[in-house]
């Protein structure tokens, strides 16, 4: 052994030694086991799909918030709409009782036109400046406020959010759902006009005949108000789960990313142990030789 | 019979020889921290004995020792030893230019981190899914526009620095062959200096030495071929199937190595197998470059989400009314950006899927968003995009984690070589002290010698002849 390969070895040791010590410390500075590729190419990899389905999860969370947003105005909207046909129901009711007078009927027929408005108002319902009812025409009016119809071409199309990989919620109910019910029953604006027509006429067929169409929209929106619900539970159940999900993504991203503290500072200190024993094993290896001892 | 004065000339031989040794163990003890120095040793005989004629015999009783003679200053060098320490350097050079390359590329990817692909892939996708919400909104079509340069970006930049990488290849590699050039042409001067000194029947060893340093330094840059020819102490050296310092025409060949990697000596082709030279020419075509290197898998990718978003944003109308309008141009990873209606204004961005649907329609804005989720054929694998980004940064942490695992297993053959070369050519302050102390013994022992004559033919010369006086 030469003495100047002793040194040379006793230098790349301790090299190796302070780069173990670098990489122990930077462990535990950042907190985190991968900070490039090269530390654990396989767990990159891993943790790459983990952030990604984190960000997903999200955006589909965020989806959900926005969609149970827009489910819930509906709702609200669906349940005064609701109101305003058993109203209409009701006057169609007690105008229908023989005994009235012509001018108390009259009476009646005129709040059954006053409702047409309240319908009108309730199905140009607004949320953040769209309207809830319009379909994908969200910046212009389903119903005509001066005419008290349906705007004319009326919009259809489902509103769709993803809110989970591949699964499409569509959100709004469109006005030709609101105004009238499958089959052969006729809108409700013309129902009401029949009805106060009738009304003003005293004819009790014609009024009976609005009874039953009135059931009929009665029961159209109790279902909507129903498919709005059953969209709003199901969007709840996935909101909580994703909830679920970003925790056990998150613990996970955690196994492979981060450093396990204890583990990490008891190598610190352990490698700083080693580096310390190098050092002085150095100190004593490389001071002396015989040049010291002979005179 | 001898004479008288016989003694005295051997006793001069060891004091002289034992300063021979005593010189050498000195330049010894100083070279003993110059690199690539091997330590010398004064070879001695005993001198060749004198056969005295006698009174009565040609030869009398037996051959009578001369004393003692330097036969050569010896080098100490094992050629094995050489052979695995440099074929160890070429390796060690090799792995270490793809390890250091690789490792920038490592960092520049920044991944896991904030503002690497996969980052910006995610929150093009999540701009999407925002703009899905509120298609008539321009603030969310403002931030696709701006997902979208910024993934672009992303690509172009990524792109640029791995170009930039196979740039910094393509000047080491041109420094390099110029230093194997420089490096022949010094073993050549050496080679006829070292001939003219063995010429003269004397060892060139210090020579030798630095000879063996340039060899050494031109290991780490290819691997080479030695071979010591003839009486003359030259070499020549090789480099795959080529000469690059050949000692029968005294000439020093040129290296080059051109853009396509392919190497020549003096014009004729030759194969480089190790050293830094194939470690960067590696890195440059084939781990960057090349087919399945690195700048073609994000090529793919680049093209691959181009194609795939405009493909569904072609089909839907913007809030413009504009249908057919594509959100990327650009197939590739240094040329992928935003179309120039979209950079023009963000009503090009299409959300619906017909006109009927603007301004809320959103099936389009839908669709591209889950994009992000779609499993296709990219390159070789079956994945998405995210996936196959996934695979490519993984296997650029193998490919850098295994280079430098390569350099450090190298490192220690290498060191291992090193420490046999050493234990046989190093100098040992130990053993010079010793020596030292052995040859001024040996000095001092035939000095006292020529006291012990000078004390016999004082004897001689003035106490004889005068009994009694």
């Amino acid at each position: 052994m030469s003495s100047d390969q002793t040194v040379r070895a006793f230098l790349a040791n301790l090299q190796a030694n302070h780069r173990g010590l670098a990489d122990a410390q930077r462990q535990v500075s950042t907190g985190k086991r991968i900070l490039t590729p090269s530390d654990d190419p396989v767990g990159v990899a891993v943790a790459l799909g983990l952030r990604r389905d984190q960000a997903a999860n999200e955006a589909w969370g965020r989806n959900i918030d926005d969609s149970l947003t827009w489910l819930n105005t509906t709702d609200s909207a669906l349940g005064q709409s609701l109101d305003v046909v058993q109203r209409a129901r009701e006057l169609a009711v007690q105008g229908g009782n023989g005994t009235l007078s012509q001018s108390a009927r009259e009476l009646i027929a005129s709040e059954v036109q006053s409702l047409k408005a309240q319908f009108v108002e309730i199905g140009n319902s607004t949320l953040a400046g769209r309207f809830v009812f319009g379909g994908a025409a969200t910046d212009r009016q389903p119903f005509d406020p001066a005419t008290q119809t349906a705007v004319a071409p009326v919009n259809t199309s489902p509103i769709t959010r993803e809110v989970a990989q591949g699964s499409l919620v569509s959100v709004n109910i469109t006005a030709d759902r609101l105004q009238k019910p499958p089959g052969a029953t006729p809108d409700v604006f013309t129902v009401m006009d029949d009805l106060s027509a009738a009304l003003g006429a005293n004819d009790s067929a014609g009024i009976a005949e609005a009874l039953s169409r009135l059931d009929a929209h009665m029961g159209n929106i109790s279902a909507l108000r129903g498919e709005t619900a059953a969209k709003v539970n199901r969007l709840e159940l996935t909101a909580s789960r994703f909830e679920a999900q970003a925790i056990a993504t998150g613990s996970q991203l955690a196994e492979i990313e981060a450093v396990d503290l204890a583990e990490a500072i008891t190598d610190l200190t352990m490698r700083e142990a080693v580096y310390q024993a190098a050092l002085a094993t150095g100190a004593r290896i490389m001071q002396p030789s015989l040049v010291d001892f002979l005179r | 019979m001898a004479s008288t004065f016989f003694g005295l000339n051997s006793a001069v031989s060891g004091i002289l020889t034992a300063q021979r040794a005593l010189n050498t163990v000195s330049h010894n003890l100083t070279n003993a921290t110059t690199p690539g120095y091997s330590r010398q040793r004064v070879d001695t005989a005993a001198a060749p004995a004198y056969a005295h004629p006698g009174l009565t015999t040609a030869v009398g009783v037996g051959q009578l020792g001369t004393g003692v003679v330097a036969t050569q200053y010896a080098r100490l060098r094992d050629g094995f030893a050489d052979l695995s320490h440099r074929a160890a350097t070429s390796d060690v050079g090799q792995f270490e230019a793809r390890g250091q390359a690789l490792s920038t590329i490592d960092t520049v990817l920044d991944e896991p981190g904030e503002t690497g692909i996969s980052h910006l892939l995610s929150g093009y996708w999540g701009a999407w899914q925002t703009l899905s919400l509120q298609p008539d909104s321009a603030a969310a079509r403002e931030a696709v526009r701006q997902a979208g340069d910024d993934l672009a970006r992303g690509f172009n930049d990524l792109s640029r620095g791995l170009a930039a990488s196979q740039a910094e290849a393509s000047a080491r590699i041109e420094l390099g062959a110029s230093r194997v050039n420089d490096l022949a042409g010094q073993v050549n001067e050496l080679n006829k200096q070292i001939a003219m000194v063995v010429a003269v029947g004397q060892q060139p060893n210090d020579l030798r030495d630095q000879r063996d340093l340039l060899i050494d330094e031109l290991a780490s840059y290819a691997n080479v071929t030695v071979s010591e020819a003839g009486a003359a102490g030259k070499v020549s050296i090789a480099i795959g199937s080529q000469l690059i310092v050949d000692s029968t025409t005294d000439t020093a060949g040129t290296l080059a190595i051109d853009a396509a990697g392919a190497a020549t000596v003096n014009g004729a082709a030759t194969t480089i197998a190790s050293g830094n030279l194939r470690g960067l020419v590696d890195v440059r075509d084939a781990v960057i470059g090349g087919p399945d290197g690195y700048i073609a898998q994000l090529d793919t990718l680049a093209a691959t989400v181009a194609t795939a978003v405009n493909g569904r944003h072609e089909a839907g109308f913007g809030r413009d009314g504009g249908t057919g309008t594509p959100f990327f141009t650009g197939t590739t990873a240094a040329t992928i950006g935003i179309s120039a209606p979209v950079r023009a204004s963000v009503d090009a961005i299409a959300t619906s899927g017909s006109a009927a649907d603007l301004p809320a329609g959103s099936d389009v804005a839908v669709g591209i968003a889950q994009l992000q989720f779609l499993v296709q054929t990219i390159g070789a694998s079956t994945t998405t995009m995210d996936g196959f980004y996934a695979q490519f940064v993984s296997r650029v942490g193998l490919d850098t984690d295994q280079a430098s695992r390569m350099a450090q297993v190298q490192k220690g053959v290498l060191a291992a070589a090193e420490a046999r070369r050493s234990s046989v050519s190093g100098v040992n302050l130990d053993e010079e002290m010793t020596d030292m102390v052995r040859f001024q013994k040996s000095y001092n022992a035939a000095a006292r010698m020529v006291t012990a004559l000078d004390e016999m033919l004082e004897t001689l010369v003035s106490g004889m002849g005068v009994v009694g006086r």
